[in-house]
């Protein structure tokens, strides 16, 4: 049967177990006691082990089982987890990772055996290294291991007179149907004695929970051959190795027994939830969920898209006509497209959980590799964002969270003699804020030192020494610009600046901002704030000669008429205008877009628009109106057009650029 | 052999392998993005797509014409990474040509080579389309 079919399933609940995985041993690390984490861990491992050995990742399996048996001693009160051990435990998630990333990548799990692991896992428990190989798949073995039951059954059969054999069945590769082939195999067995063991269970079979090999166990009177030859006779059977069992060679196996045990225990668990869903079910039916594949959303939001530019190309032609009914349907049709927009939005919203989730892990490492001591606090994992934004997020914050650690957090006995606590403390927080969703890393650590940051700006050139009279938010903005760090030696880590131009790049591709605020000894805290959605924004449209662009509301403080002569003009021609005793600098967006301004103006309509807190005055032409557009990529010929973050397209088919508000801002 | 579209800039004949293009549309608004090169005239919604579009003539330094009735954009597609429309003055036809079409020569026009070829009496200048999408390193 063809597996290929189950590997995106198998990729993905293999990817939550190993989350879970890593976050209930996190919790376990603080609280070594939690028996209730130790089944959770053990659960996930046995499930995986499951998975992996249905899959046929053999490897994985044998790995997954080694760990399965550590837990199950600690779940038994026969181990104590300690560092070490933990240690052991979280390499062998990371392998599991390693297994997925490469199963991703190649459909197959690869050659790696982790048998370092599985050797170090048997370690615990005190098995000698070359027991590695699992008893149970062991197939050459002259010792048969069954049950206490079966091995009963099989001496009862011996002081009876009757034979035991055992056959391995390999089924055809190309064999259809598999459960019904075995079906086969167990009547035309039963004619001739008795199945007292088949392995995978009954009812694995019948589920069709095997590869292309099963074994039975059967006592019979008739000789060996007979009963091989009959199997053989079953259509789209390869092979049939058949054995038999002679007194003495039979075992008991605990350990599987135990394992046999669990699942009982596990399905007895299973039957109780499924029962306490259906309890449920009427109260909560947020429960019932599907997993989509994102691309077919992408296909669903783009078709939303197009309807939302037919629909302001048909509110256009409407304008034309004076019909009531018309008028009527068109509102109709704008409130349907609009519930479905925020209808199709809310699907493709994720909590940031997901990318927040892997992180108390690395800052674990992170701290043991650093040699410091600090806490990762984080908060509003809930948060939802589009998903296309979420997917993005890693890698910057992953950059930020490392260097709060590395150059934010002190050494403790540093942070003691300046009289902090010893631990350090890095904040992760998401919250929402209007039509933004804001993400914030603080640390409690040393802070910026803005004086070395200005001295390495002379270095590199970047200022002139007599430039003395920056603000502290002109130097940190050095930081951001490429190569530039300020750590004298450069760790594998990072240095400060090296990724932090990539993660303003990353941001603002993102059609986001980053922010700074530092304060020696006191810390340092990032501010990313990200629009909710890529896709569909509300712009102010605006023309400039006969040209339209649109600038997303979003980044618009207000729209002001200024009288010409209320425009000053201050140092090397800046112009400027004062709004309730706020200076705000002005420019011309005719100038910005490379045309010539009209300057014979009495009054000139400026759009004042912020960039965090810093306000600029765009002076426009002419204002077209407010609504919603959809944002189209400029594509990747025309990629790197600082001031332009995209096009839209208006209802009367022409195309309008999409003005950057980060760009406009001087 | 393989088939090429023949087409006109200015009094010159060119030819463009028939695998790159998609379409062949009329003219059409263009709507201009700012600090782009001269030579890209800007972007055109093809039924609902944002397509860049760049001026064939201006790019390769032939002689311009104003846009008249023949111009046409020639959609190519950059193996599945892009969309650009190539703006020229009049489509001719589109034919077979085979190795033994084309001359051994090739000829320099600026910072562009092309492949000669010989059909019907008629020297065609086939573009290599890498060359007009892409800036040669030593521009920048």
């Amino acid at each position: 049967m063809d597996m290929s079919q189950y590997l995106g399933m198998f990729i993905e609940e293999a990817r939550d177990h190993i989350q879970s995985l890593n976050d209930n041993m996190l919790k376990l690390e603080e609280n070594p006691e939690d028996l209730q984490l130790v089944n959770e861990i053990f659960r996930s491992a046995h499930t995986l082990k499951g998975m992996a050995g249905t899959m046929g990742f053999v490897n994985m399996q044998k790995l997954t089982h080694a760990m399965e048996n550590v837990l199950a001693a600690a779940r038994d009160g026969k181990l104590k987890v300690n560092p070490n051990i933990m240690d052991i435990l979280f390499k062998t998630v990371d392998a599991l990772e390693a297994y997925l990333d490469v199963i991703v990548a190649t459909g197959t799990e690869g050659q790696e055996a982790n048998s370092h692991l599985v050797n170090a896992l048997n370690a615990i428990l005190g098995k000698p290294a070359e027991d590695m190989a699992v008893s149970s798949t062991s197939k050459a073995g002259k010792k048969y291991e069954y049950d206490e039951f079966v091995v009963r059954a099989i001496e009862r059969a011996w002081t009876q007179g009757f034979n035991v054999y055992k056959f391995d069945v390999e089924l055809d590769q190309n064999c259809l149907l598999k459960s019904a082939r075995a079906y086969l195999v167990f009547r035309a067995v039963e004619e001739f004695g008795e199945i007292i063991h088949s392995k995978p269970s009954v009812q694995d079979i019948e589920d069709e929970k095997f590869d292309f090999e099963f074994s039975i166990t059967v006592i019979s009177k008739q000789p060996l051959e007979k009963i091989r030859e009959r199997i053989l006779s079953i259509s789209e059977i390869r092979e049939v190795k058949a054995l038999e069992i002679k007194s003495g060679e039979v075992g008991r196996a605990e350990e599987k027994e135990e394992i046999e045990e669990v699942q009982q225990e596990t399905q007895v668990q299973e039957t109780v939830k499924v029962v306490r869903q259906q309890k449920q079910e009427p109260v909560q039916k947020t429960s019932k969920t599907v997993r989509v594949d994102i691309e077919r959303l992408d296909v669903l939001m783009n078709l939303v898209s197009e309807l939302i530019i037919i629909k302001s190309r048909i509110e256009g032609l409407a304008k034309k006509y004076n019909d009531r009914q018309y008028e009527e349907s068109i509102e109709y049709l704008e409130r349907i497209t609009t519930s479905l927009h925020d209808a199709v939005m809310k699907v493709r919203m994720v909590p940031v959980e997901r990318v927040f989730s892997r992180f108390p892990r690395m800052m674990r490492d992170l701290a043991r590799e650093l040699g410091k001591e600090f806490e990762l606090v984080m908060s509003g994992e809930d948060t939802e964002v589009d998903r296309t934004i979420v997917d993005e997020l890693g890698d910057p914050l992953i950059h930020l969270l490392r260097n709060a650690a590395d150059h934010g957090i002190e050494d403790p006995e540093e942070r003691v003699k300046n009289g902090k606590p010893r631990s350090g403390l890095i904040k992760l927080s998401a919250y929402h804020d209007g039509n933004n969703v804001v993400i914030e890393v603080e640390d409690d650590g040393k802070g910026i030192d803005l004086e070395k940051v200005k001295q390495k700006a002379i270095e590199k050139g970047l200022l002139k020494e007599d430039q003395i009279d920056l603000s502290d938010q002109e130097i940190i903005d050095f930081l951001f610009m490429p190569s530039f760090s300020t750590k004298d030696k450069v760790t594998n880590l990072s240095g400060r600046g090296v990724g932090l131009d990539v993660v303003k790049t990353k941001i603002e591709q993102l059609g986001g901002m980053v922010e700074v605020k530092t304060q020696k000894g006191k810390g340092t805290k990032f501010i990313i704030r990200l629009p909710l959605t890529l896709a569909i924004i509300q712009a102010l449209l605006v023309t400039v000669h006969d040209e339209i662009y649109a600038i997303p509301v979003a980044s618009i403080r207000e729209i002001v008429d200024v009288a010409k002569e209320d425009i000053k003009v201050v140092q090397k021609g800046k112009e400027i205008i004062m709004l309730r005793n706020q200076v705000i600098p002005i420019k011309h967006l005719h100038s910005i877009v490379g045309l010539e301004p009209v300057l014979d103006k009495k009054k000139f309509t400026v759009v004042i628009v912020r960039r965090g807190e810093k306000l600029t005055g765009i002076i426009v032409d002419r204002l077209l109106g407010q609504q919603d557009i959809v944002i189209k990529s400029l594509g990747k010929y025309l990629e790197g057009i600082r001031l332009i973050s995209g096009a839209t397209i208006l209802g009367d088919g022409a195309v309008a650029m999409i003005l950057d508000p980060n760009m406009l801002t001087v | 052999m393989e088939q090429y579209l023949i087409f006109r800039l200015a009094d010159e004949h060119y030819g463009l392998s028939v695998n790159h293009i998609e379409n062949i549309e009329k003219l059409m608004p263009i709507t201009r993005v700012p600090h782009t090169k001269e030579y890209v005239k800007g972007v055109i919604n093809l039924r609902g797509e944002i397509v860049p579009v760049i001026d064939l003539c201006e790019k390769i330094g032939v002689e311009k014409e104003e846009f008249g009735e023949e111009t046409r954009i020639l959609i190519v597609n950059w193996k599945g990474e892009f969309k650009v429309g190539l703006i020229i003055d009049e489509v001719l036809d589109v034919v077979y040509l085979s190795k033994e079409d084309f001359d051994q020569a090739t000829r320099d026009r600026n910072e562009f080579k092309f492949s000669i070829a010989k059909y019907n009496g008629l020297l065609i200048n086939i573009i290599n389309l890498e060359d007009v999408l892409f800036e040669k390193a030593e521009e920048v």
